[in-house]
Order: structure tokens, then sequence, then C-alpha cells
């Protein structure tokens, strides 16, 4: 069965999906073309994962981040706020901080020294009476600033789109997944990340985050055997309007308690869930023993793995140790839950370059026409719901996807070049 | 109690030595046949594991066996002492005997999809020094050693990974045991879709 085959190369998006269908054509894990469409569009009108509030509780903390391909600083400046800029020196485009995570006043660039403070003000440029004459503005060159940068919970967030909804409206029901993630924690605390490489499109693994409850009792069963853990088979998929999706199950779940957090395990009301796994559109994803990902795009078939596990402070060392021990052993570089899907994930990547391969279409109807609207344990939720095995988490997602592919993109901040004043007296 | 394992960057590292500070301390090495009989040890568990003889691997460690690859950053030099991450840091590996016998005996099944068909691994091992940690007696030793690996999959999915190891050997009724390693990989980012195998 063959999808209409795209014209080329650059086939439009709304060409390789048919959401009535529920099929997709794989091209959307090998188009180039596509990618830089979705750069300049998924990417940019997206509430991004930038990092963790703990990571920043004193000012001048800083780390660094991706959005999409567009490297940033994520640092609290001296008034408390937390801000992010372009890792990027206005002057001749050098990476401005080369260091992954640490404290800074300054931010010095090594190629010429020109040199921004924690609000990515350029505050120093070397010759600046000699060789610019005192002439160069430098109001007008500091860092770019990432449009609107906000918080949930903790979980920092950046956009560059003005108009996008408030962070808390856009995460939509997928809020109660934060909450239930914070709310057993007295103190939370990000820890890592961790990253590795990835032959594979980057939204291989966010869908599957998004969504797949079906492929653990194949793909992992050499874990899950040795594990002694029975995937749960009761339970829901949930697709948000904004392209999230997530996989609840009930706590009671004996086989599963070990892997999922919930609000009060001893409580019957609303909320009371637990998550296997979920994603925020488009690549921030997280599992039930509070493992969180985002999926960077280096490339249309190459991605970079960030992982990190949410941690209570107060916690004991032994505490600590053991839930770092048990992300390791299951979801992490050496995850043994993990290499099974990065097995699938860059052999569907390799097998993916072929003239027919691109044009034949993949299944994504699990569930089609099964599906309810809201969710009374996710209150103000309004999206689609279904059964555990349904593939509502990956309509929703590719629905969202195009959505915006098809969209125009942000206005991106004011970064004219600044005109150089004429020297006085002449 | 173990033997401190070797720091990756000292805080004297990148600096300039401090006036006051003695010539560099030359190690002591063992003597030359305790270092043959190391480094024998050292090459047959990298064929074991290059054969993927994973019950046998097993027989070579100590009952209190702790394998560790703490993950690497990039750091200022201020902040070198943390560029490796310690036991409340995330890493890639944290393991004693009970979740080591549990990752082979996964790999050992026919649906750990990753390795069947299996990857071809082929490990180097060199640069072996080995010193008694002083108060620990004739039995224990700590040895530094440098390993390659070579990693090829299915067609052309190859991976190389090269770091120190600093392990603590000890003497055991059968022969030398391994009884800590911390392997550190020089990547800050895993160049490869798993790390999943023992270096």
């Amino acid at each position: 069965m063959t999808t209409a085959p795209p014209e080329g190369p650059s086939a439009a998006a709304r060409d390789l999906i048919d959401l009535d269908l529920g099929t997709l054509n794989r091209e959307v894990f090998e188009s180039g073309p596509l990618l830089r469409t979705e750069l300049a569009t998924v990417f940019t009108r997206s509430w991004l994962f930038l990092g963790h509030e703990s990571r920043l509780s004193r000012p001048g903390d800083f780390t660094t981040a991706v959005m999409g391909q567009d490297h940033v600083i994520v640092t609290r400046s001296r008034d408390g706020r937390i801000r992010a800029f372009l890792n990027v020196c206005r002057h001749r485009g050098m990476r401005v901080c080369r260091a992954d995570s640490g404290s800074a006043t300054r931010f010095t660039c090594s190629y010429h020294g020109w040199s921004y403070d924690g609000t990515g003000a350029l505050v120093e440029v070397p010759n600046h009476d000699d060789g610019y004459e005192g002439r160069l503005p430098l109001d007008r060159w500091g860092l770019v600033p990432v449009t609107r940068v906000e918080s949930y919970r903790g979980f920092v967030f950046g956009c560059w789109d003005e108009d996008a909804p408030p962070l808390a409206e856009y995460l939509d029901g997928y809020r109660g997944v934060l909450d239930w993630a914070t709310d057993g924690l007295d103190e939370p605390e990000l820890v890592g990340p961790i990253k590795w490489r990835l032959q594979g499109n980057w939204k291989l693994a966010a869908e599957q985050f998004a969504n797949d409850t079906y492929h653990p009792q194949t793909a992992h069963l050499s874990a899950t055997s040795l594990l002694g853990v029975n995937m749960p088979t009761e339970g829901r998929e949930l697709g948000s309007r904004y392209g999230h999706g997530w996989t609840i199950i009930l706590p009671e779940d004996p086989n599963y308690a070990a892997f999922t957090f919930g609000r009060d395990p001893d409580s019957a009301e609303p909320g009371h869930q637990a998550l296997i796994h979920g994603t925020v559109f488009p690549n921030f994803s997280m599992l039930g023993d509070r493992v969180l990902r985002v999926w960077h795009p280096r490339s249309v078939d190459d991605m970079e793995i960030w992982s990190w596990v949410l941690v209570d402070a107060s916690w004991s060392p032994e505490q600590r140790r053991q839930a770092m021990r048990m992300a390791t052993l299951t979801f992490s570089s050496t995850g043994i839950v993990e290499t099974d899907d990065s097995e699938n994930w860059s052999e569907i990547q390799a097998v993916g370059g072929g003239h027919v391969t691109g044009r034949t279409a993949l299944n994504y109807q699990m569930g089609l026409g099964s599906t309810t609207t809201g969710d009374p344990a996710v209150p103000g939720f309004t999206g689609e719901v279904g059964h555990i095995l349904n593939d509502v988490g990956a309509r929703a997602f590719y629905r969202r996807w195009l959505e915006l592919m098809e969209g125009p993109a942000p206005t991106l901040p004011q970064t004219a070049p600044a005109p150089m004043p004429a020297p006085s007296g002449r | 109690m173990t033997a401190t394992p070797t720091t990756t960057i000292s805080t004297q590292s990148f600096r300039p030595r401090p006036p006051e500070a003695g010539p560099v301390e030359r190690p002591r090495p063992v003597d030359p046949a305790e270092q043959h009989e190391i480094e024998q040890f050292l090459y047959f568990e990298a064929q074991l594991l290059d054969e993927a003889r994973y019950s046998d691997w097993l027989d070579l460690l100590a009952e209190e066996v702790a394998y560790r690859m703490p993950s690497r950053g990039n750091r200022l030099h201020r902040d070198l002492t943390r560029e490796a991450g310690g036991p409340g840091d995330l890493g890639h590996y944290d393991e004693d005997l009970a979740t080591l016998r549990l990752r082979t005996a996964r790999v050992q099944q026919t649906v750990a999809w990753s390795d069947n068909p299996p990857p071809r691994v082929v490990r180097a091992v060199t640069n072996v020094q080995a010193t008694r940690p002083p108060d620990r007696g004739e039995d224990v030793f700590a040895v530094r050693s440098v390993v390659n690996a070579y990693r090829n999959r299915l067609a052309d999915d190859t991976d190389h990974f090269t770091g120190f190891r600093a392990d603590v050997l000890r003497r055991g009724p059968e022969g030398l045991l391994l009884a800590e390693r911390t392997v550190y990989l020089a990547d800050s980012v895993i160049l490869a879709k798993n790390a999943s195998l023992f270096l």
C-alpha cells in the first residue's frame, strides 16, 4: 500500500501525513528540507525545555541548552530573573560559553574578547576607544535574548514566538504530569544530563514517548522479563491539541508501582493516575520514574539525547544513588530497556533512504475512530483520549506538527544590524 | 573500604606547580612477575568480553565488585574537580554484582535485539600501571590501564570507545579478581547509540 508520492525531496508536509487515514509517509524522517522547515516553525513556535530551576539557584548559575539547533545559555541574572540568550557572540559568531554549566558573572568571547553580563548586555569591547573610536552602540549588540522564558513547577522553558500561549496554557493537561512528578518531592533537583548520539530522526523518539505502549511487550521483552515487569494493559493514552501525548495507568497496578509516580497512592481523588511515558511537544519527554529527556535534532538522521533524573535534594545519599542506579540500569546510554529502543530507531533510519521505501506509508491506525474527548481524571483537558493501546498520542503529535509546518514562522527578536554613528566632529 | 580510585583531573591540573611543592613523585611499580600476572588477567578479561562469554567473565569479579562509568563534562578550569560525576551524579554505569548479573543475563537472551545478531567488539588494553595501595596488604593492587574498543555492528554501525580505567584487583582463592573498576571514557557526549558494552 502506498500513499500519494511526494513530488521530490522537498515534498510538502501535508502530502506526507493523512490523519484521517492514520498513515504517515516516512519521508518525514528523511527529508533535509523538512528539517529546515521544522527548525523555522516547529522549534520556534513551541515551548522548549531549557532546564530546571534547581540548577540555577544562585545568581550567576548557568547551564547551556539547545533549542532545535540554536545553542543558548540559560542563567539566573543578578536581578534574580532566569534568562536565556543565544550562545553566540554578536561580533564574529563564536560560541561564547563553552562550559556545560557553572557559575559566571560575565560571558567573555574567547575570540576578540567581547564580554557580556548575566543579562546578555554587551558590557566590554576591547579597543572600543581606539578601534571603534568609542562609537559602537553597545546596547545594540547584546546577546540575542530568547523571546520568552517561563517556568512551570521549576521546569524552565523558552520560546521564540511572542504569540504563543503562556507556558501553563500550552502544557494543557500535561500540567498534571509535571504536578505529579514534583508533588512527591520536597526539594526537586534535576541531575544530569548524560548525553549520547543516535542515528535516527528526533521524531522517532519523541513520538514513541508520546504514545507507544504497544512496543514494550516485543521490543523490551529481554528487560521486562528479567525485571519482573508486566506491561500494564489498562490505562489511557492522551493526545493534546498542542501535540503532547502521554500514557497514564491506575497506580494500583502492582506490577508497575516502582516505575510510576502518582499524586497519592491512597487517594481516590481525581489526578490519581500514574505516568508511563509522555512527550511535551515537540521534544521534551518524561518517564514515570522521573527520567527526563530532550531529543535534539542535529541533522535529519542524527539526534543527540540529553537525559536527566529528577530527585529530591533532601533524600539520603543512598536513596539518591538508588534513583540514579535505577535510571542508569533501565533508561540511559547503557540502559537495558533503552538499548533496544535505540536499536529500533537507528535501524528504522538506516533503511529509510530507499526510493520505494520513502514512498510507502507507515501505520498509525491503532484506535482510529475509537477515541473520546476529554478525560474526567485530568481536569480541564479537552484533547482526545483512547485506550492504552491507541495511537492517539502519535496522531496528536503529528497533527500539531503539520499545523506548525504549514503555518507561519514567528517574528524573531530584533537583530537588525545597528549602524555605526558617524565620527564626531566630521 | 576500597582503595581510592585515580582522580581524573586534580585540583593541580593545568596549573603551575607551587614553588614549595617537591618534584614529581614517581610510582613504585609492583615486581615484574606481579605486573605480568596483572596484565595477563586484564587481557584474559578483555578476551572473555570480546567473545561475549559473560558467565565466564562474572567468575573474574569479586563479590563486592563496584563497576562505574561516570559521565564527563566540559568545565572551566576552576570547576575541574567536578568534570567527572561522583556517586550522587548521573552516570553511564553504577553497578554491583547483582545488576551486572542482570545486565549479562539480558544479553544472553535471544530477544535482546540490540545484541542479536551480535556486535563484533575488539578491546585493546594498554598502559597497565600497577601499584600496591598503602595499608591494603600484599594481595590488593591499584591498576590504571587504558582501553580502546572498536565495535562494529550489522553493516556499518561502528563505534570507538577510548578511556582509562582505575581498577582495584584483589587476590582470591582462584586468582586475581576485579573488585573495583571506574571507566573514564574520554567523551562528554557518547558518540554511539549506546555504551552498553563493558570496557
